[in-house]
């Protein structure tokens, strides 16, 4: 039985996480080369991949449209670690590390201070994929948020 | 820190699906899962991790199984009300149902004809 993304879920993480399933199928995760961004047009500007190279930190391959607006310069080819932690993306590429361990979709919500001090209330989702069982090769990435009114 | 963690049952054996911090999130997610079929049963484990003990701490918050659907499925046929179902049918009764007494009669009117008979053979069968 295949799934199919639903028009009336609105949260990106589901979404997202539903198309990582329809990609995976049978498999434990889908191939880097089976993301398609043009087939999830409404949701990619908000993601980015995270390409696995070794032991070391991974590095950004692509990065939304949303995501490089907020960062004002592009971090492709950059370590996770160049977004910080007062960017969205950083925040949702922060837990790598224990997707990397488990191999499994993660997701994490929260809220952060941004670069012009507003708090900011996000929910992020990290998925793996790879080539064959297991083996990780680079992490799709999906993360939406807004700002806290403040007095609200 | 509070993790709640999607397991999928299938052939046998516990998988871990996906892991959430949101339990709202996660029961949504299971029961999307539950409803795509492709499982026997989804659970949803709530890990509780103490920073002081570091020590972590499960406990299941949802769980759905195909046969936990059935059962409801059958509590809820049960609760309807008795007048909707049909009234039974009398029994019909049976084309070869003989009573007790005639059968009696009927083997003692054998018997007893039978007995007649070896009682005419013995007596009179030398006067033919």
């Amino acid at each position: 039985m295949t799934e199919t993304i639903n028009p009336r879920e609105r949260r990106l993480v589901l979404r997202l996480l539903t198309y990582w399933r329809e990609l995976a199928g049978e498999r434990a995760m889908p191939h880097p080369g089976d993301v398609d961004g043009s087939r999830i047009p409404d949701m990619w500007g908000h993601c980015f991949i995270l390409e696995v190279r070794g032991a070391g930190e991974p590095v950004f391959g692509i990065i939304g449209e949303h995501h490089a607006a907020k960062l004002g310069s592009d971090l492709r080819g950059q370590a996770v670690s160049a977004a910080g932690g007062e960017t969205l993306l950083g925040q949702a590429a922060s837990y790598h590390r224990q997707v990397l361990a488990r191999g499994i979709p993660i997701t994490l919500g929260g809220q952060f201070v941004n670069r012009e001090g507003r708090t900011v209330l996000y929910r992020s989702i990290l998925l793996p994929l790879g080539e064959g069982e297991g083996r990780i090769t680079a992490l799709l990435g999906g993360a939406n948020c807004r700002e806290l009114v403040t007095g609200s | 820190m509070i993790l709640f963690e999607i397991h999928t049952f299938r052939d046998g054996k516990w998988k871990i699906d996906s892991v959430f911090d949101d339990k709202e999130l996660a029961v949504y997610e299971a029961q999307r899962i539950e409803k795509g079929g492709r499982f026997s049963a989804v659970r949803v484990i709530q890990e509780t991790y103490d920073e002081e003990t570091q020590r972590t701490s499960i406990r299941t918050v949802y769980r759905t199984t195909k046969v936990d659907r059935i059962n409801v499925e059958g509590e809820r046929r049960r609760a309807q009300p008795l007048a909707v179902a049909a009234p039974p049918k009398p029994p019909r009764p049976r084309k070869h149902d003989i009573s007790p007494v005639a059968l009696l009669l009927t083997l003692t009117a054998i018997v007893l004809g039978g007995i007649g008979v070896l009682y005419l053979l013995q007596n009179f069968s030398g006067r033919f």
